[in-house]
């Protein structure tokens, strides 16, 4: 039932089909396009804003649609990066979304443990960790959980990790370890 | 690559003067005696280095192998000291502590020297210090003198050349080691242009006879270098890899893949594992690598035998998603490439279903990741000696009869685990993010932030330390984008169509290597 009433608010808050894109001057969509196809360099999320609030739309758009989901996940680092309101939409959308592509909806995963409060972060991901039906974004929601909301979720993750059966130490290890600490 | 080029140390050729006039054919001991352009190939000035022929027709061949076997470490974990494949020349030196002075051969017709050092477990120092940044106690070795003592390698070197723009210029050095690798490091040379002309302008390869060496890390060299954290006690396993057989500045060689499967099926929608016994007829892997095996052709490397391999449940389960910030031996990614144990001297690549990296309280993703440059061929398990690229394109977009990476998933991936297994045989990025750091190899296009990017963001370029101007902190500097480095043909602002741009470009990117790109990766002994 919490899985079913995530999805119903994220979809409720769904942004438009083409957030925002016009407003990205060509320019600033060269740039956009460009430091998406970093290979093994991280892009920081200074590099995103430094590019202005325009890349915000652009970025949006990738994450919503492009065809690559190594696109789709990085572009999601960089709308997180801006925050707001249509970017925790967006995020809440491809994280609940079981037709979106597993590293797009794990990397949605981590960017609502970042634009959200502790309270909503464990109230988005927790319907995930629980209930979803890809063992790997059960493993990035305890990930995120672990990070973003420790006291209020580290009880549920251990839960979870024993219903995982023999693999549920390895599999959430690392959330564990956070939990630990 | 898995880290940043901070150390980048080596010896300059003193300096010489071409001689004029030269023409193809003169007699010559270094390009320097041909001039004009010419380079020395096998002792005779020549128009361009040898043409070294094609690769044979038709994809890489595709295999399940063996499954990998071993036992769930827990929370415990192993750094072993890892043999050499049985493929390759090796000469084990043994184990011996910093500072000690080792020898070993060169027989004639060697065309590469590859050191290999693994730290006794115990005996070495995690990291030291330059003032408040905290730098892993890398391994290389330093003073590697040729028999006739001439300095190939120092890792504190008398002085630091810059290009004409200021920048760092290692292309004159003969040998450049550009990585940060604890515990276990490997070196190969030659690797610059300078080195690169010392064993092209001879007939057998790198000079013959006892070579010498002493063992070292960073930590022994913080013991008389400006940094804190000195130890002198680490101890270290060497063995020297040599490259014999046909010389490959005249042919091209063969490259094989060991393929180890931690992800999981991408064209499923629930999490199921991929595996070695469907990998071989999957339509996406054969066209990953068939793709791969057209990108690295153009440089004279054919790709021979991909092998795939199962990984245990239990390395499954763990290292699907593989976090990278840690080195430690106990880390991710160093126990992952441990399960590397093909006894091949191939690159080693691993598939998972995420490769991420934290900088602050955030997570970010990256497409691909080297243990080391160049990573350890011939050696393989140790834990800087892999490759890893994530699924997650894989079989995505619309792919046609030629390679395209702006539309087909398949062909973006080999693009990524072509430009990882540059990285594996010796590569650096042609330019680095932010337009001030280059490999050294003087015939790859450079892409230098104060000459190339637009003049409105030159004040943002690295050694501007640029500062945001509503706060005054540090800012972001300014990342170089293809648009910016496309001028191909010109010695400045190009290099974006090249494998080893920092930059995967839709537009531009070709996969293009240079020739002496192509030499250094055919020089490294996982090409045979």
């Amino acid at each position: 039932m919490l899985a079913a009433l995530a999805l119903a608010l994220s979809l409720s808050a769904q942004p438009a089909a083409s957030p925002d894109a016009a407003t990205a001057a060509p320019e600033v969509r060269q740039r956009v396009k460009a430091l998406l196809g970093a290979i093994d360099r991280p892009i920081p999320p200074e590099a995103w804003r430094a590019l202005g609030p325009g890349a915000e739309g652009a970025l949006a758009e990738v994450a919503a649609s492009d065809d690559f989901p190594s696109r789709r996940a990085l572009a999601l680092e960089g709308v997180a990066a801006f925050g707001g309101a249509r970017a925790e939409a967006l995020h809440r959308r491809l994280a609940s979304d079981t037709s979106t592509p597993a590293p797009v909806r794990r990397a949605a995963i981590r960017g609502l443990a970042i634009l959200l409060p502790p309270s909503g972060a464990a109230e988005a991901l927790r319907p995930l960790l629980s209930g979803d039906r890809d063992p790997s974004v059960r493993r990035a929601a305890a990930e995120a959980l672990s990070e973003a909301a420790p006291a209020s979720s580290c009880a549920d993750i251990r839960a979870q990790a024993r219903r995982e059966g023999a693999r549920g130490d390895a599999m959430f290890r690392r959330a564990l370890a956070a939990c630990a600490r | 690559m898995r880290l940043a080029p901070l150390v980048a140390i080596a010896v300059a050729l003193p300096g010489c003067h071409s001689k004029e006039g030269a023409s193809q054919g003169s007699p010559c001991a270094s390009a320097h005696d041909c001039g004009g352009g010419l380079v020395c190939v096998a002792g005779a000035c020549a128009g361009a280095a040898a043409k070294v022929g094609a690769c044979a027709a038709g994809a890489p061949r595709l295999v399940g192998g063996a499954a990998i076997v071993a036992p769930d470490p827990g929370t415990t974990c192993a750094t072993a000291i890892m043999p050499a494949a049985p493929s390759v020349n090796v000469q084990a030196l043994g184990q011996h502590t910093v500072g000690e002075r080792l020898s070993f051969d060169v027989p004639a017709g060697t065309w590469s020297v590859s050191i290999v050092s693994q730290a006794v477990p115990g005996t070495t120092k995690d990291a030291v210090y330059a003032g408040s940044v905290v730098l892993p106690n890398s391994v290389v070795p330093t003073d590697v003198r040729a028999p006739d003592g001439r300095l190939f390698y120092t890792d504190l070197p008398a002085d630091q050349p810059s290009d004409r723009s200021g920048y760092p210029d290692y292309t004159g050095f003969l040998a450049y080691y550009g990585g940060l690798t604890p515990v276990s490091g490997s070196f190969t040379f030659p690797n610059t242009s300078a080195g690169l002309d010392v064993v092209r302008s001879s007939k057998g390869g790198l000079p013959a006879g006892a070579w010498t060496m002493t063992v070292n890390d960073l930590a022994a060299e913080c013991l008389v270098a400006g940094c804190s954290g000195g130890s002198a006690t680490g101890k270290y396993d060497v063995q020297v890899v040599t490259r014999a057989g046909p010389s490959p500045f005249a042919s091209a060689g063969t490259l094989d893949f060991d393929v180890y499967l931690a992800a999981s099926d991408p064209a499923v929608a629930v999490s199921t594992p991929l595996l070695a016994a469907d990998a071989p007829t999957r339509p996406d892997l054969q066209r990953l690598f068939t793709s791969l095996g057209t990108v690295l052709a153009s440089a004279g490397l054919c790709v021979g035998t991909v092998t795939f391999h199962d990984l245990p449940d239990w390395a499954r389960t763990r290292y699907a998603s593989v976090n990278v910030d840690a080195t430690g031996p106990c880390d991710d990614l160093s126990q992952l490439f441990t399960l590397a144990q093909a006894p091949s001297a191939s690159v080693h690549l691993f598939l998972v279903d995420d490769l991420t990296e934290t900088s602050g309280s955030q997570k970010y993703r990256v497409v691909g990741i080297d243990g080391s440059i160049p990573g350890p061929s011939g050696v393989p398990g140790t834990i800087n000696g892999g490759t890893v690229v994530p699924v997650w394109d894989l079989g995505h977009g619309q792919c046609g009869s030629a390679i395209d990476v702006a539309r087909c998933g398949s062909d973006r991936m080999a693009y990524i685990a072509a430009h990882e297994a540059g990285h594996w045989l010796g590569l650096y990025h042609t330019t680095e993010r932010y337009g001030s750091l280059f490999d050294p190899l003087s015939d790859t296009p450079a892409c230098r932030c104060s000459v190339c990017a637009p003049l409105t963001d030159r004040a943002s370029c690295a050694e501007n330390a640029p500062r945001d101007s509503s706060t005054s902190h540090p800012a972001e500097p300014v990342s170089m984008i293809g648009d910016w480095c496309a001028r191909d043909g010109s010695p400045d602002c190009g290099g974006a169509q090249n494998l080893m741009f920092w930059l995967l470009d839709d537009a531009r990117s070709r996969g293009a290597l240079s020739p002496q790109q192509a030499e250094v990766m055919r020089l490294n002994p996982a090409v045979r």
